[in-house]
């Protein structure tokens, strides 16, 4: 809704200025465009504060345009004058590049890509996400098709804007181009997700957004999911935000680009081997303990029962001898005293 | 090989009636120390070295033993030997004139104590000499060598314990090697002259007639 408005504004004034004698460049002031000139542009009150810009006293505020700091392109059949950053979507201008690092509310969209409507809709979202799941959603915005600088990338502005202690999320999304969408995960859901599930989650994103059409719908049913697959991948208490992740190391935010990281194999000493298999072994006290037992008794018992069964003496043929009737055999006498 | 009680020679297993080295038989020994009985019970003390009390545990000590390896008898006997150097010749005629007292060694009446069963560990307190003797049942189960060996080791419990602990150690190490070697003949009966089918009181086969001896055979 403001777009189409400043658009016809700044296209009317420019043409009412070329109808009648501008001023030349080195006449006109210095601007410094802040977000409060750009919220008083809004609501319709910038023109009253800045009256010096007003080449004549006849001329409306809506017939004079601030070109200082906006990039113009003038055609060379004169037929419009258009500012560059609402329209022009194969870069982002570096005028902008500052804002998307400096967020707090949730929304980056410094180059106004979404209505006055999508951007409350989209804001109340972010807010309700906050409010139930303790998670803080940022949605950067960039146009179809734009050229992202480094500076702003998605690991960039992650780097910027994640508060360490909380969790964090953050939708990369270009109006109308659904494949060019990134998500970027605070370092706890990202370790814990890696990067197969990182890029499945961003898959399973892709695939829900694309049911719509209207990139409104799109952007609010891709952070839906974004928050809701999070949530069903790491099962974590809806009502509890999570406080602390990492308190000591630094916040490094990863996005879905593979990294090939080579698995350092378990060195495990002896020490720690023997101390694991201690522990193993403590986990089986009462088995081992009848193994002991049975070894034990077993050989004990047999010694046991071999010294005390009954062995039963068969009888032989009498070797008679001597003339004795019953035995004739002696042991060797031994004297044991002298 | 059988061995002569007085001159120790060994000799061939024919040789029934006398010695084949110095002449020694039952007969001769008949002639010089007469042919009468002599009463054996499990423990005979014929020089008073035993009280009653003590006779009557050593008693109940061998009966509870001798359970281990029956048919065997174990005894004790305390002889009054006047010439300690016809020792063992007066012991072999001794033994094959014992009348056993069968209430010594159970209170079955209708049990048949057989002399040939009877392992006897001899005392002698006038010359303190001690000796086994055993009937002829007995000769595949007792090593000679193992008898002589326990006994020297022995020597100390005999010289410094009194008679009755002694012979309870002694008779304990005896039986303890009997089961030994009884162990081993009854793995190999038919070579330590086991005869498995032999007719006895002891075997309820009756049916079989009894080995003859090689002895005869060879005679």
């Amino acid at each position: 809704m403001i777009r189409p408005l400043l658009i016809s504004l700044l296209c009317g004034s420019l043409s009412a200025a070329e109808s009648q004698q501008a001023p030349s460049h080195a006449e006109l002031p210095m601007l410094q465009w802040s977000k409060k000139d750009q919220k008083a542009l809004m609501n319709g009150t910038w023109w009253d504060k800045s009256p010096s810009l007003l080449p004549e006293p006849e001329t409306t505020p809506s017939e004079q345009v601030p070109v200082e700091h906006l990039p113009i392109i003038v055609n060379d059949d004169d037929a419009a004058v258009v500012p560059s950053v609402p329209e022009e979507t194969s870069y982002v201008h570096e005028y902008f590049l500052p804002d998307y690092l400096r967020n707090v509310r949730g929304l980056i969209d410094p180059q106004r890509l979404l209505s006055e409507t999508e951007t409350n809709d989209v804001q109340e979202l972010i807010n309700a996400i906050k409010t139930h799941y303790g998670i803080n959603l940022y949605v950067s915005i960039f146009a179809g098709g734009q050229r992202v600088p480094p500076m702003v990338n998605a690991p960039a502005i992650a780097r910027q804007i994640f508060n360490a202690n909380e969790r964090n999320l953050l939708l990369h999304f270009h109006v109308g181009d659904l494949s060019a969408m990134q998500i970027v995960l605070d370092p706890g859901l990202d370790a814990r997700l890696g990067n197969n599930g990182r890029r499945d989650l961003l898959y399973q994103i892709k695939q829900e957004a694309a049911r719509f059409d209207n990139p409104q719908d799109v952007l609010l049913t891709a952070m839906a999911a974004l928050v809701q697959r999070t949530q069903a991948d790491l099962n974590v208490p809806v009502t509890q935000p999570i406080t602390v992740l990492q308190s000591s190391a630094p916040v490094v935010p990863e996005v879905d680009i593979e990294i090939e990281q080579e698995e350092a194999e378990e060195k495990h000493s002896f020490s720690q081997t023997l101390k694991m298999w201690i522990g193993q072994l403590s986990q089986h006290v009462v088995m081992i303990t009848g193994v002991v037992i049975a070894i034990v008794i077993l050989p004990v018992s047999y010694m046991f029962y071999r010294n005390k069964r009954t062995l039963r003496l068969l009888p032989s043929v009498p070797d008679k001898r001597l003339g004795a009737p019953h035995g004739a055999a002696q042991s060797a006498t031994i004297i044991y005293r002298k | 090989m059988p061995i002569c009680p007085k001159c120790l020679h060994e000799f061939h297993p024919g040789a029934e009636l006398a010695c084949p080295h110095c002449g020694l038989s039952l007969q001769t020994l008949d002639k010089k120390y007469g042919n009468k009985n002599i009463p054996f019970s499990r423990v005979t003390d014929e020089t008073g070295v035993l009280r009653l009390r003590e006779q009557e545990k050593l008693n109940a000590f061998l009966a509870k033993l001798e359970r281990k390896i029956p048919p065997v008898r174990l005894a004790v006997y305390f002889p009054d030997i006047q010439v300690p150097q016809q020792r063992a010749e007066q012991m072999f005629w001794a033994f094959n004139h014992f009348v056993i007292e069968r209430p010594s060694f159970t209170k079955d009446k209708q049990a048949i104590i057989e002399p040939e069963w009877l392992f006897v560990f001899g005392l002698d307190v006038r010359s303190d000499a001690v000796w086994f003797m055993w009937g002829y049942a007995l000769d595949p189960y007792v090593n000679l060598h193992d008898m002589n060996r326990m006994l020297n080791k022995s020597l100390l419990t005999l010289r410094e314990a009194d008679a009755q602990q002694a012979v309870i150690g002694i008779m304990r190490k005896a039986v303890r090697l009997l089961r030994q070697q009884v162990r081993l003949v009854l793995k190999n009966p038919d070579k330590h002259g086991i005869d498995m089918v032999i007719t006895t009181p002891h075997t309820e086969n009756k049916n079989v007639m009894p080995r003859q001896p090689e002895t005869e055979a060879e005679s």
